[in-house]
């Protein structure tokens, strides 16, 4: 099968609004892919850059940072919107990536008939024989409170793993404002969903075709510390073909269960451009175009904006800028297109 | 296990080792009562039949109201066929527990632990362990896809092994883990890498539900376990190249029906799919589809596995050997997992069937796909998800119809080589009236390049491909690899481009042309070799010989013996000097001619040795009365300048050296006369009177013209004493006289002699000289003669060299039996030499993961081809460094 490449290319390559313009001047959201669609399966925008185009009566004004404080207080705000973690979608470039795994983060925790192996060459928290088990991180201190909003977590098997061979679920215990860290955490949050076929006297929790993610569920400001909980029965063996030293094989082995947890901290984004300067300093080239003898009215720059968009990925484009005229974006990307192949008779 | 590298050709297995003994050492509460069967074994024949077989299958299969038993062959286990080794003692483990209902955990929960106590003599590294199950036992497929028979083998082996050098280590690697739901049917390698230890312990738990059958809509199981053969094998790295590939198989099933007289005809309500059905309908999808063939006459059946795919192949009973039929309908599938067994995964190019050509299949057409099954972490191959097609872990490597053949093999060739472990094979029928599928063996076949493609689960960026050749004779020619017609190319293929030509050697020397090759290379010298040396001076040789010699011989010659030698062909450029073996004219005879001549010189007796001689005579006749004879005596004087006595270092005996003669010896170097006296005591007087006469006689004989009238006085003085002594020597008889007479030269004597009682003289010399000349001939026609020898000798010799030439040929082989190696640039690998080619090709090349939701193109392959046969004497193997990346977007 020959795969065919092209430059993005025509109106296809603008952002566009929710009602297909490719001026924004009047829009405060753009999207590209438009509104309503999607990059499709089989389809990848390879996206270079971002070629904005503005014509403003009043540029000089937009060098700066604005004197008062407007609602929002950026130009412009760009989202790059991407599965950070199978099946969670948000902004790379706004938000901050907590990282609870390796064998270091495992083995600080309290596991009891866990273990931590190596299983494909990734530190694993692996059941011992079957029954009920159970991890609890140590305890991270943040330098500043924070905000947590999602959560996703890294499971050793697929999600086509058979439905009942474990149970677990998961659970976030933080510390928040003033409270003393030497006592318990002040609030306890459920990452896992439960499941609604949770056999009688498990431990409730997800199954391993449930989701691995927990987005927009829980939003937790201020916290100063926390931990991670995680409660599992098992009933089933997993393929696995390891090499372990005498100390860990203490039992048998039962099924490899967990292998990271993610917490996301959203952060003032990479893209946001308080004023045109900003803008500059992020881009390849820009240009200001003027009338004879006239002020500056228009202004085009290359945004340096690298990303690669595939099924359910976006990038948005949303503006605030006073007494604009024109405001155009184009996308410089390469469209790469992979024709699904269809067997006989399927 | 993480993996970094692909090897698809290496292989780590070697000979077996022998298990000596095997115990329990550990098992858990719930096995308490139960003990494991152990039999040590020697001959792979002894595991053909044992009582354990009849009990781990089901005793009666009910077809409609009659219950039919299996037949004695049934109960039987056919030796393995890809056994990778020739047998060592070995061991076979059984238990078979007590029931077990559905739901029930106990067959996970139940583990032993056994020690494997190996041959004390073996020194070479253990490789890890080779075993297998029972093929034949009734299984079906649970939702999670495991094979709940699992053919006897437990789920997790774990094998433990200690090391005196590391025990004071708290992280050193002693175990290793093997956990899978399900297993083949076929042999199975745990490969632990090299260990040195004589001592295993093995731990199996997770132990399979073994199905006895069922009754009243029960199923009734009995956790359990058989692993009929168990060996432990020597760590030894090789290269694996050959068609076929071990394998087993995973599960057989059939849908949407099953066979007419199942072997385990599963209660629907106890099977796994969550479709309602009433409790005495029978579901199979998920059951094993083999069948049973009855005889309705004696009650008995015989059971067709789909695990005597692969050759182990029970004998039947109602003729011939065991082989997979099952009858199907139109659009019915049969669908056969399979597994790839060795403990790297091989190109795979194709598959091969054979048919047995019954009437009741021949002719009949089924469409033949064959997919490539990956599944990701945690997941079995074995699915029977209705929408099995529509999995993004699944590669379709072939799809085509056959019709079934009479004889010949069926080759079924992929659309590119895969590496993939398992693959799923899916027969449908396609005639509208019943039919039947009837498979005698299934081969895995590798191909004969090393492919790496695209696989369904995980990314594989291919950084690095090695390569390694060795042989005996292959850096004996730059010009080739190896010594036949061995080549080697390594190609980068993209779907609509041309390929890549990473690389291609046809010679050593292209091989060598990588900047990463290595040769570690054997000194190679000519086998025969003309040698010449020149001997110095100052060269000596010193050798001891000691001999014996027993033995007879025998010495025939004659002109009627048979000759030995032919007669040169005087054309011919035969060695000259064959010649000199044939007889001339005379023939076969012994032919002599001798002449000898002697001389003798005689020497006058000289005056000054006359007197010691003469004095002992005066002594002598003193106490007689005898006057002194001779005074002074005669001395000896040469006659001859040959026999001179001269002195000085041109003297006749200056030869002697040192021990020449000394003039005092020189002296003694005399030529005397003889005398001779016989003197009677009574004639003192007398002979003082003949005393006076011969001094006068001798003084005349001296020199007769000095005296003269000495002469005169003898004769007055004779004459005197003969008339005075006349009467004495009358009585006695005496006479006296002297001679004188002459030839050449001059000689004389005088002589006196009386009868017994008188005394008598005689002194006689001789001059001159007289010779003699003897000729003599001799001619032997026929000798004969025979010996006995008996000897011993002992010497010693020193040979010094002034100087010497020698030219010689010189052949040399090494004698690998003994052993011996001589230090020096020598390269060996396994004990044997060898040179060695080694060399890295950076590749670079992303095979993205065909489940993914973009890639560029799933048509894209590494390809190493060689040209020419890889053999006995030139050992390939090629391996990748890869990483992969799982892709986790399953959902």
């Amino acid at each position: 099968m020959i795969i065919d490449e092209s430059s993005l290319s025509g109106l296809a390559a603008y952002l566009t609004d929710e009602h297909s313009n490719t001026n924004l001047a009047s829009s405060i959201t753009a999207r590209w892919p438009p509104f309503g669609q999607q990059v499709g399966e089989g389809k990848l925008a390879d996206i270079r850059g971002l070629s904005l185009h503005l014509q403003v009566s009043d540029i000089e004004s937009l060098w700066g940072l604005p004197s008062s404080s407007p609602s929002p207080p950026w130009l412009l705000s760009l989202r790059i919107v991407k599965e950070m973690f199978p099946g969670l979608y948000a902004d790379p470039y706004a938000n901050r990536v907590h990282f609870i795994g390796g064998f270091e983060d495992f083995r600080r925790g309290v596991a009891e008939n866990l273990q931590v192996l190596e299983v494909d060459g990734i530190a694993t928290l692996v059941s011992s024989d079957e029954g009920d088990c159970s991890w609890t991180s140590a305890m991270y201190k943040m330098p500043d409170p924070v905000r947590l909003n999602a959560a996703a977590w890294d499971m050793a098997s697929a999600r086509l793993a058979p439905p009942d061979s474990y149970h677990y679920s998961l659970s976030l215990e933080t510390w928040q404002g003033t409270d003393p860290l030497d006592g318990p955490p002040s609030g306890t949050t459920s990452l896992t969903v439960a499941s609604s076929s949770t056999p009688a006297g498990t431990v409730p929790g997800a199954r391993p075709d449930h989701p691995r993610l927990n987005q927009n569920a829980f939003a937790l400001d201020n916290v100063v510390a926390y931990r991670v909980k995680m409660t599992a029965r098992v009933r089933a063996e997993a393929y696995v073909r390891e090499q372990y030293s005498e100390g860990n094989a203490a039992a048998l082995l039962g099924f490899p269960l967990i292998r990271a947890i993610t917490l996301l901290e959203p952060v003032a984004p990479a893209h946001d451009f308080y004023s045109l300067h900003e803008v500059t300093l992020a881009s390849n080239e820009y240009k200001l175009f003027d009338n004879q003898d006239n002020p500056p009215v228009r202004f085009t720059a290359n945004l340096n904006v690298a990303a690669t968009l595939t099924k359910d990925e976006y990038m948005e484009l949303q503006i605030n800028v006073p007494d604009m005229q024109t405001i155009e974006a184009r996308l410089e990307a390469t469209l790469k297109v992979r024709p699904p192949v269809i067997d006989r008779g399927e | 296990m993480f993996r970094s590298n692909l090897f698809p050709l290496r292989t780590t297995v070697g000979s077996a080792i022998a298990i000596t003994e095997v115990r329990v050492v550990g098992k858990s509460p719930e096995a308490e009562d139960l003990d494991p069967v152990i039999e040590l074994r020697t001959q792979l024949d002894e595991i053909i039949e044992d009582p354990m077989y009849a009990q781990l299958l089901p005793s009666t299969i009910r077809v409609g109201s009659t219950d039919y038993h299996p037949i004695s062959d049934v109960a039987t286990m056919p030796k393995p066929v890809d056994l990778p080794f020739a047998p060592a003692p070995f061991v076979s483990l059984f238990a078979l527990g007590h029931g077990t209902a559905p739901d029930d955990e106990i067959a996970r929960r139940v583990w032993y632990e056994f020690e494997l106590q190996l041959d004390q003599e073996n020194n070479d590294p253990v490789g890890g362990i080779c075993y297998g199950g029972y093929p034949f036992l009734p299984y079906y497929v649970t939702s999670g896809g495991e094979n709940s028979a699992n053919f006897g083998l437990p789920r997790e082996f774990q094998l433990l092994w200690g090391s005196d050098s590391t025990d004071d280590f708290v992280d050193s690697q002693h175990m290793l883990t093997n956990e899978e739901p399900t297993s083949h049917s076929g042999t199975h390698l745990l490969c632990t890498g090299p260990i040195c230890t004589q001592r295993l312990r093995l731990r199996i738990s997770h132990l399979p539900r073994l199905a006895m059958g069922v009754s009243s809509n029960q199923i009734d199981e009995r956790w359990g376990f058989a692993i009929p053969y168990l060996f432990v094998f020597k760590y030894c790295e090789g290269t694996r190249y050959r068609a076929r590939v071990p394998g087993g198989v995973l599960c057989a099933l059939q849908v949407p029906s099953g066979p007419a007289d199942p072997y385990l005809p599963l209660p629907l309500h106890l099977s796994l799919h969550p479709s309602p059905a009433p409790a005495d309908s029978v579901d199979l999808s998920s059951v094993c589809c083999d069948a049973i063939v009855r005889d309705t006459s004696t009650h008995q059946f015989v059971h067709l596995s789909a695990a005597s795919l692969f050759g182990q192949r029970r004998p039947i009973a109602f003729g011939g050997s065991e082989t997979f039929v099952l009858k199907v309908r139109n659009n019915e599938q049969v669908r056969l997992f399979i597994e790839q067994a060795e403990e790297n995964n091989r190109s795979i190019a194709g598959l091969r069937f054979r048919y047995p050509g019954g009437a009741s299949s021949l002719g009949k057409r089924f469409r033949v796909e064959v997919y490539e099954v990956d599944p990701p972490e945690g997941v079995s191959p074995i699915s029977t998800d209705p929408d099995w097609k529509k999995s993004k872990y699944l590669l379709r490597l072939f799809d085509g119809e056959t019709t079934i053949p009479a004889t010949e093999p069926w080759k079924l060739c992929f659309v590119r080589g895969s590496l993939a472990r398992y693959f799923l094979v899916v027969f449908t029928y396609l005639d509208h009236d019943s039919g039947v599928l009837a498979i005698e063996d299934l081969q895995i076949t590798q191909s004969t390049r090393v492919i790496v493609a695209p696989r369904p689960s995980r990314t594989q960026t291919l950084k690095t491909m090695h390569f390694r050749v060795m042989g005996q004779e292959l850096a004996s020619d730059y010009a080739r690899i190896g010594g036949g017609d061995f080549s080697l190319s390594i190609e980068h293929w993209v779907g609509g481009q041309r390929k890549d030509a990473l690389f291609s050697a046809t010679s050593l020397l292209d091989l060598l042309r990588l900047g990463s090759a290595r040769l570690y290379s054997n000194h190679r010298t000519w086998g025969i070799e003309t040698e010449t040396a020149l001997t110095e001076k100052g060269s000596y040789s010193v050798q001891d010989s000691l001999g014996r010699t027993d033995g007879w011989q025998r010495t025939e010659a004659g002109d009627d013996l048979p000759n030995p030698f032919p007669l040169p062909d005087p054309s011919s450029d035969s060695d000259p000097m064959m010649s000199l073996a044939q007889p001339d004219s005379r023939g076969f005879t012994t032919l002599g001619w001798q002449e000898s001549r002697n001389h003798t010189e005689n020497i006058a007796p000289g005056s000054d040795n006359f007197g010691p001689d003469a004095q002992e005579l005066q002594d002598l006749l003193k106490p007689f009365g005898f006057p002194t004879l001779f005074s002074p005596p005669l001395a000896l004087y040469a006659i001859h300048p040959d026999v001179g006595l001269q002195s000085g270092d041109d003297a006749w005996w200056a030869p002697w050296g040192k021990n020449a003669p000394t003039d005092a010896f020189k002296d003694r170097l005399n030529v005397t006369g003889v005398n001779h006296a016989n003197i009677p005591p009574y004639y003192i007087y007398a002979w003082k009177q003949l005393q006076k006469m011969g001094q006068d006689f001798t003084a005349w004989l001296q020199d007769p013209n000095k005296n003269p009238s000495l002469f005169d006085d003898f004769v007055q003085d004779y004459l005197q004493w003969y008339f005075q002594m006349g009467p004495f020597f009358l009585v006695g008889g005496m006479s006296i006289g002297a001679n004188i007479g002459g030839s050449v030269g001059v000689s004389g004597g005088l002589s006196c002699s009386a009868s017994i009682g008188i005394p008598s003289f005689l002194q006689s010399s001789a001059t001159g000289s007289s010779g003699s000349i003897a000729l003599q001939a001799s001619q032997t026609g026929y000798s004969y003669a025979q010996h006995v020898n008996a000897g011993f000798s002992s010497g010693r010799s020193r040979t010094d060299f002034q100087e010497g030439l020698m030219i010689r040929k010189v052949k040399r082989d090494p004698d690998y039996d003994v052993g011996e190696r001589r230090l020096g640039a020598e390269v060996a690998w396994q004990g044997q030499p060898v040179d060695i080619v080694t060399g890295s090709i950076q590749l670079g090349a992303q095979l993205p993961a065909t489940a993914s939701n973009i890639y560029k193109t799933s048509d894209e392959r590494i390809e190493v081809r060689f040209g020419g046969a890889i053999g006995a004497s030139l050992a390939v193997d090629v391996w990748f460094e890869v990483i992969e990346e799982l892709v986790k977007d399953d959902y």
